[in-house]
């Protein structure tokens, strides 16, 4: 029965249309992967990888290991075989677990969408054979799927992401400074939130991550109805994360409400821009696909 | 201020809907799970004082328009006199003066068909549930519809059914009569409703009037609705008699025509014509100039009647504003012969001797073969002969210093004046104070005077000259009627007469005196102040009762040439007691005996303008015992016609005059109306005023309810802006 549950949970997370735009979309991006993006990430350390390269002549010094004994035998030169660095590279997916994303005015919540966001690009970057460390955390983290280039890990992490219930505030700042202290190889630090956190912590955080020579991408999830803030008659408001009741009548103050958050998110995003990091605003409203063809279309143009 | 509907002020409590809406939006509270709580918290401390500030602003406001709306309905209004609860029905009695004087045109519309329309238009602004009574007002009322009716139909006909008078004007007794009808009345509201010319004569007594207004104030409300247009010139035929001492027939007879000019210049040139029966003109003579001031100036107009009976005469003035007193109508009955009884109590030896000589002498003052043809006949007759004579072939009995009578000849007496006789009494020497003053003074109020004590010396008739002490007649202020001819000096002089014994003569008092007896009147005086003739009406007839003996015994009055005219004026006089009858005021009833053998016979009367063929005869009906004519409605001057209905050929005539005090158009002065004023609302009406509005906002004060109205918009707008506003997101 538990097991039934489990996996009609996970299964929404899969969305198959997103998941076969993604793969498909998957497949055209392995080339870019391995081939613009490749060159993106292009190692410095030649000679260990799996893809030939080049060869160049010896030099006392290197590693025989690496000598080209055909060559040697065939023509009597010394010749170091070069590879390719493998393309591979982490990516840490964040997603925010705390109570603010359980917001969602339609059927789904913030949480939800950015489940299937996490699942989807923890799919997409197994598929193109990186490794995925997929993390869910509010004021530390909760839950932990550590890294994988396993494809079959998928299902661990889409049960991982699936069984988590949000219970605490956030506090992205700590969460983003123990990764940039713990993750010591460089990657991509994938942060999924709605971001309603002290703002300068925020950006502390990300900064750290910079620092620590992390890519940052920030996915702002956000529903529809805080952007637009749609609410009519008079409501009470119950704050998530324990912040407390209001009683009011939203359509007189939308106007302020929307200059607020309007300004709120000016700054996240020029924070952002300013550290340059990779800023998209998705509400839970857009469909995953788009979310990911936008996602991978900003990595081409940043990378191509 | 009121509320002409202050059951929807109820409609105040509308105002508990806004806000038991805005408890109940309260209540009914949408419950968001929010997230991004922190920007929320921003925008509302930014904005709650403001917004609980607007809300209660526009809660105030929506309750302002409903109690606003609410007043409105409700019809409030501002009337002087503080707040009363207004609207609502009424009890109205509407009093519409029908007097003469509402004749009186002002060149297109008469008063009284304007006072006809403003009753109308007081009909219309009457509350709908109102009931109305409606009275035409003369100096009696004329109740068309006595008590309150709410057939305002009815009322409606009423007034354009009514017809004015001509009678006179006196609005307190009715006012009074009204405010009695109207205590009786359950409505809350009560009014009387005035339309009168608010002539001067019908409004005597104001102080009187505005007390008893006053003391009903807060009960009875009254409104004086005032139609004139300040006519004031008016010429009125005042007056028309017969100022020859009798109507013989085939004798000019004279008519003394007053005429009276109320208006503030003289008349010039004012042409007075005298019609016999109705037809043309007869005589006509013209008055110089009619001074200002209502001083009525007379003038002498003949007319001769060919048949013996009952006649009038018209006098008439050319038409004016005011035509019901153009022309005056006089009924008189044209004699052929008049008979009168003289009773001689003392015959004496040779025809000089008898008592009654002189008077037979003086009453036909023609040669012996004449006086078959003469129209006064006399026949003397001994006190023996009078007792079993019947009297009721006399116009007139003189009793001649006659002792006394039996019982039956005092009671046919008696009966023969209550019928309309006329009886003379002289004195003598022979006659019995006793029997007179028991029998026919207080028995029977016949006499105006009891017969006193004898003054003066007796005439000793066997000495040739006078006495020395004798008594004279008055010499001047000759009031009454027999007398007036001797006002002017050229008709000579009533103070030549020497009288040398008199009885004194004891004036009736008048409290003792049953109805039918009229009050004893002085004719003439001695010159000492003491009455010398007397006279007093009795029944239908009058007596006439001298001081003094009718032959030269006492006095040498019969002598002297002035006996033959004051006889002559006091048989006239007591013949005019049946002019008296015949000559009705408006609205008196007329009252005429016949003889007994029309009693229980019809008689058909018409007034002026009335057809004979359409009127109902009535019938003769005995009055104590005497057939008599009585027609009551008498609101129309002129001429009436009465035809028996077994008798065709018989004809009797009677005539209706005007109060002549009613031809006098002056307004009640300003000073009266002020006083009135405190107590009664005074409208003045002319056609192009609209009285209907004008009393309506009288009755409601001024509306409000625009104004109110208009509050509601402005509430409404603003609470409609300021919402909008409001609620727009900041």
């Amino acid at each position: 029965m538990a097991k039934k549950q489990q996996k009609s949970a996970i299964s929404p997370l899969l969305d198959a249309t997103a998941i076969q735009k993604a793969e498909h979309l998957g497949l055209q991006a392995r080339t870019i992967v391995e081939g613009f993006m490749a060159g993106a990430h292009r190692s410095p350390f030649r000679g260990f990888a799996v893809e030939f390269a080049q060869h160049r002549e010896y030099v006392p010094g290197d590693d025989t290991r690496h000598l080209d004994w055909k060559v040697l035998g065939r023509s009597d030169r010394y010749y170091i075989k070069q590879y390719e660095q493998e393309t591979n590279f982490v990516a840490h997916i964040l997603l925010d677990g705390s109570e603010s994303m359980k917001y969602g005015s339609g059927s789904v919540t913030k949480l939800d969408y950015g489940k299937v966001m996490a699942a989807c690009l923890s799919y997409l970057i197994l598929v193109q054979r990186d490794a995925a460390a997929v993390s869910v955390f509010d004021s530390k983290v909760r839950e932990y799927q550590p890294r994988t280039n396993n494809l079959g890990k998928i299902h661990q992490i889409c049960s991982v992401l699936s069984a988590f219930d949000p219970e605490e505030a956030t506090a992205i700042f700590e969460v983003l400074e123990e990764l940039a202290r713990k993750a010591r190889r460089r990657g991509i630090v994938i942060l999924i939130s709605d971001l309603l956190d002290d703002e300068e912590k925020i950006i502390r955080g990300i900064q750290h991550l910079r620092f620590a020579g992390h890519e940052v991408i920030v996915f702002h999830v956000l529903d529809p109805f805080e952007v637009t803030f749609p609410f009519n008659g008079t409501v009470e408001f119950v704050g998530l994360e324990k912040q407390g009741r209001m009683l009011t009548r939203p359509a007189e103050i939308r106007k302020s409400y929307l200059d607020e958050f309007g300004t709120f998110l000016d700054r996240i995003r020029l924070a952002c821009e300013r550290n340059n990091c990779l800023y998209v605003r998705i509400t839970t409203d857009q469909p995953w696909a788009d979310v990911l063809t936008a996602w991978l279309g900003t990595r081409l143009h940043r990378y191509g | 201020m009121g509320f002409l509907n202050p059951l929807l002020l109820f409609g105040i409590a509308g105002i508990a809907s806004p806000i038991i809406i805005h408890l109940l939006a309260k209540k009914q509270i949408k419950r968001v799970v929010w997230a991004a709580m922190r920007f929320l918290k921003v925008c509302v401390d930014r904005n709650k004082r403001k917004m609980n500030l607007e809300e209660i602003i526009l809660l105030i406001l929506r309750c302002l328009v409903l109690a606003v709306l609410a007043l409105a309905l409700a019809r409030p209004a501002i009337r002087e006199g503080g707040f009363s609860i207004l609207g609502g029905d009424e009890t109205a009695i509407l009093l519409i003066d029908n007097s003469g004087s509402m004749s009186a045109t002002d060149g297109a519309t008469a008063r009284f068909e304007k006072a006809k329309k403003a009753a109308e238009f007081v009909l219309d602004s009457l509350p709908s549930g109102s009931a109305v009574a409606v009275w035409l007002v003369s100096d009696i009322v004329n109740d068309v519809i006595p008590e309150p009716t709410r057939d305002i139909a009815l009322a409606r006909r009423s007034i354009r059914e009514a017809k004015r008078s001509d009678q006179a004007t006196e609005w307190q007794s009715a006012l009074r009569r009204g405010v009695e009808v109207a205590k009786r009345q359950t409505a809350f509201h009560k009014h009387l409703y005035v339309v009168t010319d608010a002539q001067a004569c019908g409004w005597k007594g104001v102080g009187e009037t505005r007390n008893m207004l006053e003391a009903e104030k807060k009960e009875i409300r009254a409104r004086l609705i005032v139609v004139t247009e300040g006519e004031e010139r008016n010429l009125a035929v005042t007056n028309v008699r017969l100022a020859s001492a009798l109507a013989p027939v085939n004798q000019p007879l004279r008519f003394e025509v007053s005429v009276v000019n109320h208006g503030p210049e003289p008349a010039l040139n004012v042409a007075v014509s005298l019609a016999m029966d109705g037809a043309e003109a007869g005589d006509e003579q013209t008055i110089e100039a009619v001074p200002p001031g209502g001083v009525a100036k007379a003038i002498s107009l003949f007319a001769t009647f060919r048949e013996p009976g009952f006649h009038t005469v018209t006098a008439r003035i050319h038409a004016d504003r005011c035509p019901f007193d153009d022309a005056r109508t006089f009924a008189l009955r044209v004699i052929d012969e008049v008979t009168v009884l003289l009773v001689d109590g003392d015959p004496g030896t040779e025809a000089r001797g008898s008592e009654v000589f002189y008077l037979r002498n003086a009453l036909t003052p023609v040669a012996a073969e004449m006086r078959d043809r003469y129209y006064i006949k006399t026949k003397t007759v001994t006190t023996r002969e009078f007792e079993s004579m019947p009297l009721r072939e006399f116009e007139a009995v003189v009793l001649a210093n006659v002792v006394d009578f039996s019982a039956a000849a005092v009671a046919s007496l008696e009966s023969y004046v209550k019928l309309g006789g006329g009886l003379i009494v002289f004195p003598g020497s022979r006659i019995s104070t006793g029997f007179y003053n028991d029998r026919l003074h207080t028995e029977r109020p016949m006499l105006p005077a009891a017969f006193g004590n004898l003054r003066g010396d007796p005439l000793d008739e066997t000495k040739a000259e006078r006495p020395q002490n004798f008594f004279t007649l008055q010499g001047k202020d000759y009031a009454h009627r027999i007398v007036e001819p001797w006002r002017d000096p050229k008709s000579g002089s009533l103070v030549s007469a020497q009288f040398y014994r008199v009885y004194s003569l004891v004036p009736a008092k008048r409290i003792a005196a049953p109805a039918d007896a009229g009050p004893p009147g002085v004719v003439l005086t001695f010159s000492d102040g003491t009455p010398a003739v007397m006279e007093r009406t009795f029944g239908f007839g009058r007596v006439v009762q001298f001081a003094s003996t009718a032959d030269t015994g006492w006095s040498d009055l019969p002598v002297r040439p002035i006996f033959l005219p004051l006889m002559h004026r006091t048989l006239g006089y007591l013949l005019a007691r049946e002019e008296e009858r015949l000559n009705v005021r408006t609205g008196s009833a007329f009252s005429h005996p016949v003889a007994a053998d029309k009693a229980g016979q019809k008689v058909t009367i018409a007034g002026p303008g009335e057809k004979l063929e359409e009127i109902r005869p009535k019938t003769i009906e005995l009055k104590n015992g005497v057939p008599i004519i009585e027609h009551s409605k008498t609101q129309s001057g002129g001429a009436y016609d009465v035809r028996f209905a077994d008798a065709p050929s018989e004809r009797m005539k009677f005539a209706v005059y005007s109060d002549p005090a009613e031809s006098d158009l002056h307004e009640m002065n300003p000073q009266d109306l002020k006083r009135l004023g405190d107590m009664v609302q005074v409208f003045r009406w002319s056609p192009e005023i609209d009285l209907r509005s004008l009393m309506e906002r009288d009755r409601t004060g001024t509306e409000l309810w625009l104004a109110f109205a208009l509050g509601v918009l402005l509430l409404a707008v603003a609470e409609t802006l300021l919402g909008n506003r409001w609620s727009r997101s900041r």
